[in-house]
């Protein structure tokens, strides 16, 4: 049972920081949002330009 | 409206190649199932490991209406999100040769092989451990189906497509893997890989953003765009991952 719950969270989850880095990214741009909610541009771009980031960290730890 | 069929391609095309990969991983292990104790526990723990599934739909499935749309959205998205990097992580590193690519050939002997191994010695009528083994592999590929079926489909009230997309796939594979009576090898499974992680995480940026109040410019029309953006920017990682280290110091 431990063993199916741990197989399903890893569906999700394979390289812990990249999976950290991804939810900050959003909570980022969400808090951008809140306190400048004229500015939603930036918003957008830290949420489209984050997780390449992101990734691009996880690949280079990779490598 | 031109925005709702904006979505409607990649709602069946993601679902349609995602569960090419899943499906193909699965029938693996109960092709392996298949061979060292038979069809009969086979299909049987395929069969219930697809039971379960749709028990975990139908009981959970409903759930999703009481959730407010925000909440859902962003949800999705972060889930989408975790799940479309992990795939592109993984098939940027394979393609660059940093991992190695699967082979459902090794796959298919290591299954059938351990299987043996614990199959060996057991006088139960009914191969318990073979039939679970199906079942469990049934199973969790089933559920990463059902996840991308409802986190593609289900924020844009789009899930008929996407499970259409979905079954076709796995309807195909089941039918290829019971003809032929081997493990799909020449399925071109990173490429896959990469363009579902393209899909996921392109659909991930646009349901997280859509869930915090963010609105898009072009709307779904916006989900394209940053498909393309990621497809290049994975191109682009392949390359500079590709080259050997002491090029990257120089």
């Amino acid at each position: 049972m431990i063993n199916g719950l741990r197989e399903l969270l890893k569906l999700f989850i394979d390289d812990g920081p990249l999976a950290v880095s991804l939810v900050a990214v959003v909570v980022l741009a969400k808090m951008v949002l809140v306190l400048m909610p004229d500015l939603s541009l930036a918003s957008g771009l830290i949420l489209f330009f984050g997780p390449m980031a992101a990734l691009l960290a996880s690949i280079a730890r990779a490598v | 409206m031109t925005g709702h069929l904006a979505l409607f391609s990649p709602v069946i095309t993601a679902p349609f190649l995602a569960s090419l990969v899943e499906a193909v991983e699965a029938m693996t292990v109960v092709l392996a199932v298949a061979t060292v104790s038979g069809w009969r526990p086979a299909v049987l723990g395929a069969m219930a490991g697809l039971v379960i599934v749709g028990l975990i739909v139908v009981v959970l499935g409903p759930m999703l209406n009481h959730v407010p749309l925000h909440l859902l959205q962003l949800a999705i998205g972060i889930l989408l999100l975790l799940f479309g990097m992990r795939w592109l992580r993984k098939a940027i590193l394979r393609a660059a040769g940093l991992l190695p690519l699967r082979d459902e050939t090794a796959a298919f002997a290591n299954e059938t092989a351990g299987l043996r191994k614990q199959v060996r010695g057991t006088a139960a009528q009914f191969p318990w451990i073979a039939a679970l083994t199906a079942c469990k592999a049934v199973f969790l590929e089933g559920m990463e189906v059902v996840f991308i079926v409802i986190a593609l489909g289900g924020a844009g009230g789009m899930v008929l497509p996407a499970s259409l997309g979905a079954g076709a796939a796995c309807l195909l594979v089941a039918a290829l893997g019971i003809v032929l009576h081997r493990p799909l090898t020449k399925v071109p499974e990173n490429t896959l890989k990469l363009a579902v992680g393209v899909m996921l995480s392109a659909f991930g940026v646009f349901w997280s953003g859509e869930g915090i109040g963010l609105e898009w410019p072009g709307a779904d029309f916006a989900i394209m765009a940053f498909a393309a953006v990621f497809l290049i920017f994975s191109g682009g990682v392949i390359a500079l991952a590709r080259r050997p280290t002491e090029d990257l110091l120089r």
